[in-house]
């Protein structure tokens, strides 16, 4: 029996790079970068009607798992192309690494196919077209070439390896908005290492994205598109946390190495995403990787490490990170009486049940905490009191597998203990429990399905407030917003990724949200559409627009603080943005969007002035958002790099008859930055921000529009900078001197007509690697 | 026993790291405000005036421990609202504290949860809270810490006067006024509990320069009435001089820890009947029972997230 194998040879062709990355850990302007290694790539079955020999290029994007993101024909005819761009769905790499770190990458990558007699090919159990124990179709038409001798599987018999391909083929490393989605902006770590003022977190470099209006300079909290802190959500890996950073103006909550990009949805964002109606920030980890790797920085306030590794042969990897800071240490020389600290930890084991098949415990946490010890006269007695506390820690035991036929399912299930010191004198704490499930599976070449559910239960309990005044309002007002209780949310959700042509992508989707607190209960139905539509290789328009609901919320996020009560009902977002995404030569891009959002039923105290409870209700709002944002952009890891990000806007709110700017509505956010490779391991960067001035409260209220009476605060400016001397240690490692400052200009900012600061940042630190 | 370590672990995990409130039993001391017997039936000047009030309508509260050694637990805030024509002896607050301790409170434009005692409206809080000028606030906009609505009688005459006076005031230390106790001091021991009353003083409005030994009189005020309506207004005030150097002598008597200077300055160069009752008699109407001065300054609050 004649049976049709292919002969994959996998060539990694052309690995040539293209430009250094200065985030690369060795010396000098060449970047080390690592190109994706075909682990799991099964051979393609013959095609039906296929006739004698044929190769096939595909370039494919590989994911920062391995998997293959996308995959589109080079060159080859068809069957044959067809083929093998649907196998490509299946494939598994070592993913590419870009300065140790997983990244995903663009490579070129040859399916020869060879008509050859067919023996049973040792193909892999479970692989899409050549399962165990079955054999591939024959080829119907009969009209085969002789077969190629050597029957054995080319993946065994001769392992792919990269090929020097005349000319032109490269790996691309994906960095800043390579992969065009409407309304998501995305920031990798390997440049966000070099953006002054972050301080290599990719959290703190949020603030530079367009559509993000900061509050107070270096504070973590941030209006997106109008909407306030509190309607923003922190996600990692797809579980909700409080928060990302440590109190003030502190460093993030999670190690900046185990962060491989983060993603700022600033409004109509995928149904996945839920439960906030401002945006989402969403992060994901690095891959797991079995290859012994870690990294360790010391600073003047604190010290972080991360290591990890594991077996390749018994598929498994263990990871451990944290940072602890010696603020206290430092502090009891300039005042004894003060005890400020911070910590956090992230541990993450993977075990491969079976090359499709994955478990993961991933836990992750921080603790905040500031105090004052006075000694009582008289007694001598001490009396410590907390100022500030809190704590959140979060276990989420998942299940990851890719399908048979091509797309994954994720299952969770996640355990958080959030705590936070209020009113100085008692602790209110959320004990929660949650699960999800995701899935995505491509339903043709042109249909992907994704979907999933997930549903959440808090236990919000507080400590009674002891030592103090029953009558104080401040304690009714607690005690009525917070109240100890058991919350139930529940999600479903779904999209489609409609491929109409090469050209045109929509993604239709719909989200189903149910709240119940306190015997109340609210329901949200939440469509989201997003097309993209490539009118020339260069040139995107990106359209997105989405209803978001979320419950009544605090004025920024809070561990263990939730508002209880339902009554008034959910806040509403409606969000639009269109624009258009360019690619410039010199690898620029170029970025204009216009974006309009009205924002219903909202529980901004900040953007209002009001107090956050009036009697039994919260005062709400309704809110507008309109404005265009510019961003310009050329990686900050080429030799040569920087932004420009401005964002024009503006932001309103209504209060019954009353009309007015919103607290914190600034007309002009202005980002711009500059990095560049000095060689013999110097770079250095500049960094320049400039943003209106916050409106003050109106004058009187008049009952109308109150626009035209609300004087501002005087603009702000600061120049942040970054210097960097970066040595390579033995083969792989590395060990970098940096100097950084936010606010080198010593900017005082004006907030409500009083000046304050100024608000400054030094850094000076020591990091390295292996 | 590996299910009892793991239950441990748990529960361990479930406390978090972040400490309870741990702080060792302190002593607590009410605060209370006296009824006013000049507030709720009036009172008769040196100089014949027969005075009875309407409304006097003013927010006390924010009180807090201060001093030297002292621990404050409470931070409690807030304010109540009076109305001293009804009020009858009525909590202001409750503190826990440890060690010598100075109560401290504020004579304020009530904040937006100001509780609402007897006889006050919701209508009065938002009228007190909302900030204005007037002639003497210098362009400032600050919000009503008093409203006194009454009339004087002397034979056949009356005078009507209904004013909002601006400005919030911080009180310090009360002294008895031999000035050998501070009646605002307290030492809170713990599981003690004790007390302090406050007292209104309305007829200090009308006192002729700021000591408790000078005379209560209205008849100047009256001769003030220039347009003859019967309605003693504050711009009438501010057109009558009274003499700086007066004031200011009583001042240093009474204020011996305060310097000339900062005494000149708040009493200004060229003093009227208005700043006079406005901005220095008015500081005087509360203070702990028996106190003769008080320290006073500018108030400063921190209006809180809750």
């Amino acid at each position: 029996m004649l049976r049709a194998r292919s002969l994959l040879v996998a060539l990694l062709v052309g690995l040539a790079l293209t430009r250094p990355a200065a985030a690369a850990p060795n010396e000098g302007a060449r970047p080390v970068v690592v190109k994706p290694v075909p682990l799991d790539v099964p051979q393609v079955p013959y095609p039906d009607g296929g006739q004698g020999n044929a190769e096939v290029i595909l370039v494919l994007v590989v994911d920062v798992d391995g998997s293959v993101r996308s995959a589109e024909v080079e060159s080859g005819a068809e069957p044959f192309a067809s083929a093998a761009r649907q196998a490509s769905a299946h494939w598994r790499f070592v993913p590419g690494k870009e300065a140790d770190q997983p990244v995903a990458a663009k490579i070129r990558f040859q399916v020869a196919f060879t008509a050859e007699p067919a023996p049973a090919p040792p193909a892999e159990p479970g692989a899409p077209g050549t399962p165990a124990g079955q054999e591939a179709s024959p080829p119907s038409s009969g009209t085969l070439a002789a077969p190629q001798p050597g029957g054995s599987s080319p993946h065994a018999a001769e392992p792919p390896k990269p090929r020097e391909h005349a000319g032109s083929l490269e790996v691309t490393i994906e960095g800043v908005r390579t992969e065009s989605q409407p309304s998501v902006s995305s920031l990798k770590r390997a440049e966000v290492r070099q953006l002054p003022g972050a301080f290599g977190d990719p959290f703190r470099a949020i603030e530079v994205l367009p559509g993000v209006t900061p509050t107070v300079s270096a504070l973590p909290f941030f209006y997106v598109r109008g909407a306030p802190p509190g309607n923003v959500g922190y996600f990692l890996d797809g579980i909700r946390v409080p928060y990302l950073f440590h109190a003030a103006a502190g460093p993030s909550v999670i190690n900046p190495a185990l962060v491989d990009r983060v993603d700022l949805y600033a409004g109509g964002y995928p149904a996945r995403f839920g439960r906030y109606a401002g945006g989402i920030v969403s992060a994901d980890t690095t891959a797991p990787t079995p290859e012994w790797h870690g990294e360790g920085v010391l600073r003047i306030l604190d010290a972080g490490a991360l290591v990890e590794g594991g077996s390749t042969d018994a598929g498994v990897t263990a990871l451990l990170g944290g940072r602890i800071s010696y603020t206290a240490g430092l502090l009891s020389l300039i005042s004894p009486t003060i005890d400020l600290g911070y910590r956090d930890y992230q541990a993450r084991f993977t075990y491969d049940v079976t090359p499709r098949d994955r478990l993961t415990l991933f836990s992750f946490g921080s603790y905040d905490y500031l105090a004052s010890t006075n000694t009582v006269a008289l007694t001598g007695q001490d009396v410590t009191t907390v100022l500030f506390g809190s704590e959140f820690y979060r276990v989420d035991a998942r299940y990851d597998s890719r399908l048979v036929g091509g797309g994954n399912v994720r299952a969770d299930l996640i355990w958080g203990y959030d705590q936070t010191r209020v009113l100085n004198t008692r602790n209110s704490r959320d004990m929660l429990l949650g699960s999800k499930v995701e899935l995505a599976r491509p339903l043709s070449d042109e249909v992907t399905l994704r979907g999933g559910f997930d549903m959440q239960l808090d236990s919000y309990t507080a400590a009674p407030r002891q030592y103090a005044d029953p009558d104080d309002p401040a304690t009714e007002r607690f005690n009525a917003l917070f109240p100890p209780r058991s919350d139930t949310s529940a999600a479903a959700w779904v999209d489609l990724v409609l491929k109409i042509s090469p050209k045109l992508e929509v993604v239709p989707g719909l989200r189903l949200d149910s709240y119940i607190s306190q015997g109340k209960g609210a329901v949200a139905v939440d469509p989201r559409l997003s097309v993209i539509a490539r009118v020339d290789p260069h040139v995107r328009i990106l359209h997105a627009v989405g209803i978001a609901n979320q419950p009544p919320s605090f004025i920024v996020p809070v561990p263990g603080l939730a508002v209880a009560t339902l009554a008034g009902g959910l806040q509403r977002s409606v969000q639009a943005s269109s624009g258009v995404e360019v690619d410039l030569p010199f690898r620029i891009t170029a970025s204009a969007t216009g974006f309009a959002a009205l924002q219903m039923n909202m529980t901004d105290s900040i953007g209002t002035r009001q107090q956050p409870l009036e009697g039994e209700t919260i005062p709400r709002s309704l809110g507008t958002a309109y404005g265009l944002e510019i961003y310009i952009h050329r990686a900050l890891t080429e030799r040569l790099g920087g932004f420009v990000s401005y964002t024009l806007s503006r932001s309103t709110r209504s209060v019954g008859s009353e009309h007015f700017f919103a607290a914190f509505d600034r007309p002009h956010v202005l980002h711009t930055a500059i990095g560049y490779d000095l060689g013999r391991g110097w770079r250095s960067g500049l960094r320049f921000s400039l943003y209106s001035g916050a409106p003050h409260a109106p004058a009187a209220a008049t009952g109308g529009d109150e626009t035209g009476d609300q004087a501002r605060d005087p603009p702000y400016y600061r120049v942040d900078f970054r210097v960097e001397k970066r040595w390579s240690v033995l083969d792989t490692g590395w060990l970098s001197l940096v100097v950084e400052m936010l606010n080198a200009t010593l900017t005082k900012e004006t907030i409500g007509g009083q000046q304050i600061g100024p608000v400054l940042v030094p850094s000076l630190g020591l990091e390295g690697g292996f | 026993m590996q299910r009892l370590t793991l239950l441990v672990l748990l529960l361990a995990a479930a406390q978090g790291c972040l400490p309870a409130d741990d702080r060792p039993e302190p002593g607590s001391v009410l605060v209370n405000v006296q009824r006013s017997e000049v507030g709720v039936d009036g009172f008769t000047t040196d100089d014949g005036w027969t005075i009875s009030f309407d409304r006097f309508v003013t927010a006390i509260g924010d009180m807090g421990l201060t001093g030297d050694g002292c621990v404050d637990y409470s931070n409690a805030t807030y304010d109540r609202l009076y109305d001293f024509t009804v009020a009858d002896y009525s909590k202001v607050s409750l503190h826990y504290g440890l060690g010598p301790c100075t109560i401290g409170f504020s004579i304020a434009g009530p904040q937006e949860d100001a509780i609402l005692m007897a006889g006050v409206t919701p209508a009065d809080r938002t009228l007190m809270s909302t900030r204005a000028t007037d002639l003497l606030q210098d362009g400032h906009e600050r919000p009503v810490s008093v409203m006194v609505v009454g009339r004087a009688v002397h034979a056949d005459e009356t005078k009507q006067f209904s004013w909002l006076i601006r400005g919030s005031r911080h009180v310090g230390a009360c002294y008895t006024p031999a000035r050998d106790t501070n009646l605002s001091a307290i030492e809170l021991n713990a599981g003690d509990s004790s007390a302090r009353d406050l007292e209104v003083r309305p007829q200090e409005l009308f006192r002729h320069t700021p000591s408790l030994a000078a005379a209560l009189e209205f008849e100047r005020l009256a001769q003030a009435d220039k347009n003859g309506d019967g309605i003693v207004t504050l711009a009438e005030l501010a057109a009558v001089p009274v003499s700086a150097a007066e004031i200011i002598a009583d001042l240093a008597d009474e204020m011996p820890d305060r310097s000339a200077a900062d005494i000149a300055q708040a009493v200004g160069s060229t003093p009227t009947l208005a700043s006079l009752v406005f901005s220095i008699l008015s500081t005087r109407i509360v203070a702990f029972a028996g106190a003769g001065e008080c320290v006073f300054g500018e108030r400063s609050r921190d209006f809180g997230a809750f």
